[in-house]
């Protein structure tokens, strides 16, 4: 796919699709992605295995991940350059939000 | 339908892919009253219940068209242990404790409608295989001696648009939660 079909189908993404590609900065298996994800939200976001085994399916078809090494049933999996590209394009994203957040924030209890 | 033992229980129960959250819950209130799901047959429509100790466990039901070795390996890293699977058919289980979540194995709408879509595909693709069936033997269809066999096909091609209805009318409720 190209990049701007990838930003037009993952843009916004979904927290689970963000913390997905967030974990896989790191070579992580599945379950690695999991834990690392509930660590990251301090329990908030508890990934489910068919949640993340369909996202990576996905993600690793549409060349935002690629499989770094595969044992015991247990595939590795790090972001690619695409996935990096489109991972740039949401935190820019979030940033807005955030400092758009910040704006305001001090309002709110006045 | 039931055949009661003492200890055992034996239990025929017919449900659909558009209804996996009552049989999961079902399942669930049997084993949170002391009956251990040992086995499930016959297409997972037959259950096998051993009494024992009230258990904490949450059921899951998938449906996968394509599995790769990675899956079965995630969902067991995570704690699940397959019950049943058969025909793209996976029962999942975990046990859990009072002070924890309820597990699920899927953790956002877009995965749960995913798996619809799953499950649509394969209603649909069920249908479009009769039809070769159906045109080839309309000559001999037309005789009365075959109105059975219109009334069969009748009852599965509503049978399988009802399913179809109901799991796009869960999506879109799902979608509107997105």
């Amino acid at each position: 796919m190209k990049l701007e079909e990838l930003l037009k189908s993952y843009l916004p993404m979904s927290e689970t699709a963000y913390y997905i590609l967030l974990s896989l900065m790191e070579i992580r298996h599945g379950y690695g992605i999991m834990q690392d994800v509930d660590e990251l939200t301090k329990g908030r976001i508890s990934l489910g295995a068919g949640t993340v085994y369909g996202s990576l399916s996905r993600m690793e078809k549409d060349g935002l991940i690629t499989v770094m090494h595969e044992e015991n049933r247990r595939k590795s999996y790090l972001i690619t350059d695409s996935g990096r590209a489109l991972l740039k394009q949401e935190i820019a994203r979030i940033g807005e939000l955030y400092n758009n957040s910040l704006k305001v924030e001090g309002k709110l209890d006045a | 339908m039931r055949n009661t033992e003492s200890n055992r229980k034996l239990v025929t129960r017919w449900w659909s892919g558009w209804q996996t959250d009552k049989i999961e819950s079902w399942i669930e209130k049997m084993e949170a009253e002391g009956w251990h799901l040992v086995r499930m047959s016959r297409n997972a429509t037959r259950f096998e219940f051993v009494k024992g100790e009230p258990r904490r466990i949450r059921y899951g039901v998938d449906y996968q068209t394509t599995q790769d070795d990675g899956y079965r390996g995630l969902f067991e890293d995570a704690g699940w242990e397959l019950t049943y699977e058969g025909a793209g058919w996976y029962v999942w289980r975990k046990a859990y404790g009072a002070d924890e979540a309820r597990p699920e194995i899927y953790s956002d709408n877009q995965s749960r409608i995913d798996r619809n879509n799953r499950m649509m595909g394969m209603l649909f693709l069920v249908s479009f295989l009769q039809l070769p069936i159906i045109l080839i033997n309309i000559p001999q269809f037309r005789s009365m001696a075959f109105v059975w066999l219109w009334i069969v096909y009748l009852l599965l091609f509503v049978f399988i648009g009802y399913g179809i209805l109901r799991l796009a009318s869960a999506n879109s409720k799902l979608r509107k939660r997105l």
